[in-house]
């Protein structure tokens, strides 16, 4: 599944994990893993690269990985940060 | 080194814009302005802040009419002479407004909108002024006899409004009876009764040159809330669609001056309504300043038919939060304000 992340790209994202939408002035927090998720995503991976670089970076096991990062995207969705394409 | 007087001094927890623009011009002044406080209550917090202004002078209340003020004024010019003068309230500007041409005369600038313009972004026209502009807003009804009020259950919850100040969400129509009594007994009839639209809240705070030109748009977001619905900390923000909502009608009515721009992004339809046109500075305007768009100078420059750039630069992320402090003075002190209406301020040590 792909995702429409041109939203997200605008988002600030600093390396304590605050995230800032200069879109509507929301502010998150986020954890590490979160966060690699969000700049991932604004590189541009797609959710299978991305779910490697969590793979690399937090040595979690493939279905964590994947639950995190299917439930991580559920919440950017609900924020409305990205869509699905 | 000018003398610029500026109203609106009250710093409390619904603030005016006063002590914000004075900070805005203190960052570009460099020790050339010297300024004049103008209060209506010689307890408005600003007006005793030694820090703030050289001196204060009380004002006649708005409803003593023009001349009254003019009179007024032209004894505070001859005392310290006024390059520029910033009315910051909306029921004080009617008064300033008109004695553009008598003020200017004497050698008091201003950077304000015509009579015409003030009259159409004012809450009772605002319905007619964004159906010819284009743009939404929420349905209004002017009310003058809440007896006469025929809304049915489905109507709730309404906003009901004053001309000039005050708002509340009315669930049913006993509250809605109550709201609007409350509401003329300050501020009078008609009173504005709403559509209810649940969505966010938007600021926007801009500046026109009176044929057309936008001269910058700052976005702003409440974080925090005071119980009256002021913002208690805000950020800057940049959001197109309501930088373009701003421009359209700054442009559009050929705005002369500082504008406010409430609006409110619908849940249903995802659209920006105009909730109000403030034809002012908000009290938030030192954030626009923080974040690159220093209003209160441009109109400085603007009343002194200097020429001005327009602002571009806007950081979205700046926060600002309020904080309250006390100010300690001594009654005999601020003696003077209360007998002679004016105060002389001793240098702050």
């Amino acid at each position: 599944m792909s995702y429409d992340t041109s939203r997200l790209k605008n988002v600030a994202v600093s390396e304590s994990g605050l995230l800032f939408d200069p879109m509507n002035g929301a502010i998150y927090t986020t954890n590490p893993v979160g966060l690699t998720i969000v700049t991932a995503l604004q590189a541009g991976l797609e959710p299978e690269a991305v779910k490697q670089r969590i793979l690399t970076e937090f040595e979690a096991e493939d279905e964590v990985a994947a639950q995190d990062l299917f439930d991580f995207l559920g919440q950017l969705l609900g924020y409305e940060v990205i869509r699905h394409v | 080194m000018y003398n610029v007087a500026v109203t609106g001094l009250n710093a409390g927890d619904s603030p005016a814009p006063g002590v914000a623009v004075i900070r805005c011009l203190r960052e570009r002044a460099e020790g050339r302005v010297n300024f004049i406080g103008l209060a209506y209550d010689a307890l408005e917090s600003g007006a005793l802040d030694k820090q703030l202004t050289a001196g204060v002078y009380l004002l006649p209340y708005p409803k003593s009419g023009k001349e009254i003020l003019l009179e007024r004024l032209r004894y505070i010019h001859r005392q310290i002479p006024i390059d520029a003068v910033i009315p910051n309230l909306d029921a004080e500007l009617p008064n300033f407004i008109q004695l553009r041409q008598e003020l200017t005369a004497m050698g008091i600038h201003t950077f304000l909108p015509s009579e015409e313009q003030f009259k159409q972004r004012s809450k009772e026209n605002l319905n007619q002024l964004c159906n010819r502009l284009g743009v939404k807003t929420p349905i209004t009804r002017l009310v003058q006899d809440p007896s006469a009020l025929d809304f049915h259950p489905e109507d709730f919850p309404v906003m009901v409004k004053g001309l000039f100040y005050e708002a509340y969400a009315a669930f049913t129509m006993e509250e809605a009876i109550h709201y609007i009594h409350k509401v003329a007994a300050r501020w009078g009839y008609p009173v504005l009764v709403q559509e209810y639209l649940e969505g966010e809240e938007f600021n926007a705070a801009a500046m026109g040159d009176g044929t057309g030109r936008v001269l910058g748009v700052a976005g702003m977001k409440k974080l925090v809330f005071t119980d009256k619905g002021k913002g208690w900390a805000c950020v800057s923000i940049e959001n197109h669609k309501l930088a373009e909502l701003t421009e359209q009608v700054v442009r559009a009515m050929r705005w002369r001056g500082p504008m406010e721009v409430e609006a409110l992004q619908a849940k249903k339809d995802g659209e920006f309504y105009i909730i109000e046109l403030n034809p002012r500075f908000p009290a938030w305007i030192y954030l626009a300043a923080a974040a690159g768009m220093n209003f209160p100078h441009l109109y400085l420059q603007l009343a002194l038919g200097q020429p001005v750039n327009g602002l571009k630069d806007y950081t979205p992320g700046v926060v600002f939060t309020n904080y309250t402090t006390n100010l300690i003075t001594d009654l005999k002190y601020i003696g003077p304000l209360y007998t002679n209406g004016e105060l002389q301020h001793e240098k702050a040590i």
